[in-house]
């Protein structure tokens, strides 16, 4: 006997749960740390973009279980800025896009350190979500910085 | 597996594979780039294909769709749009046996394979036409986009 316990395939989800909440939570922090909502922020706030439109992009990531429609929604609102005052101006936009495909990378990351801890409960598409989740949270600080700036600007 | 969990399983397996879908589609999308950029194909055309995909009462009408939109560029003479649908009709497809794919991982009852054209689409239509408005999203999202110009 070495004293290890073996879980149960649902102890070995529930684990896995409260793992990703708290990887996904690190991240996000992560993400505010690497400034990279902060400055596009900065720069979407410099546009004509008002609330209205960046709490629509908010609200379709959270409400979505595809990256693709979020990334869909920023590709037609930058089509149709036919006079780059919005989402088009400056390839803002496209950076956006570009910041969100990134986080692949890092969702990656994190089901791989996860694997190796709860192997048989990590799904194929867990990436993917893990993906959706960290675009989430990035949409999300981008909006919040958003309004701040736009706040500021109209002081 | 009770029907919920084997729904929400299902619609799991359609946001993934949508996802998957995203790069092609727009690949497709961006082999036509001069099309678009030269305004041959328009945004009425984009926003065409996109309703009928969206609201269409079957897959068939959407293939219709896009078969009838070469057929009259063809008439016009306007060859390099008709093979700007014929590339979106082969694509959608294409489709077809994705779908069929996709319902047998997920556990559906699929018709066997050689089975009737008519019997598949009897089975599956609702799954085509779900994937077909996913895909067409994508390609006319990018489609929509304009690049940077070199």
């Amino acid at each position: 006997m070495n004293g290890e316990t073996v879980l149960s395939g649902r102890d070995q989800r529930a684990l896995l749960r409260v793992a990703l909440r708290a990887s996904i939570a690190r991240a996000s922090d992560e993400q505010l740390e690497d400034a990279r909502p902060r400055v596009l922020a900065e720069r979407l706030a410099k546009t004509e973009l008002d609330n209205s439109q960046i709490r629509n992009l908010e609200n379709l990531a959270y409400t979505t279980d595809k990256i693709s429609d979020i990334t869909d929604l920023l590709k037609k609102l930058i089509g149709r800025d036919t006079r780059g005052r919005r989402w088009a101006k400056d390839n803002v936009g496209q950076e956006v896009i570009g910041a969100l495909e990134a986080l692949r990378t890092e969702a990656d990351r994190i089901v791989g350190e996860l694997r190796e801890r709860y192997g048989g409960a990590v799904d194929a598409d867990l990436p993917r979500r893990v993906h959706l989740d960290l675009c989430r949270e990035f949409v999300k600080h981008l909006t919040a910085e958003f309004m701040l700036r736009k706040r500021e600007d109209r002081r | 597996m009770n029907e919920i969990a084997q729904q929400l399983a299902l619609r799991r397996r359609i946001a993934a594979w949508s996802d998957r879908q995203q790069k092609p589609a727009s690949a497709l999308a961006e082999q036509f780039r001069d099309l678009l950029e030269g305004r041959r194909i328009g945004n009425a055309q984009l926003s065409g294909l996109n309703n009928i995909a969206q609201s269409a009462p079957s897959f068939d009408t959407v293939k219709e769709f896009v078969r009838h939109q070469g057929e009259k560029a063809e008439r016009a003479g306007r060859f390099e749009v008709k093979e700007y649908w014929d590339a979106i009709e082969k694509a959608l497809a294409g489709l077809e046996e994705e779908a069929r794919k996709l319902a047998q991982e997920a556990g559906l009852p699929v018709p066997p394979k050689g089975s009737k054209p008519k019997e598949l689409r009897q089975a599956l239509d609702w799954l085509y036409q779900r994937l077909g408005q996913e895909y067409v999203q994508h390609f006319v999202a990018h489609s929509m986009l304009r690049l940077p110009r070199a």
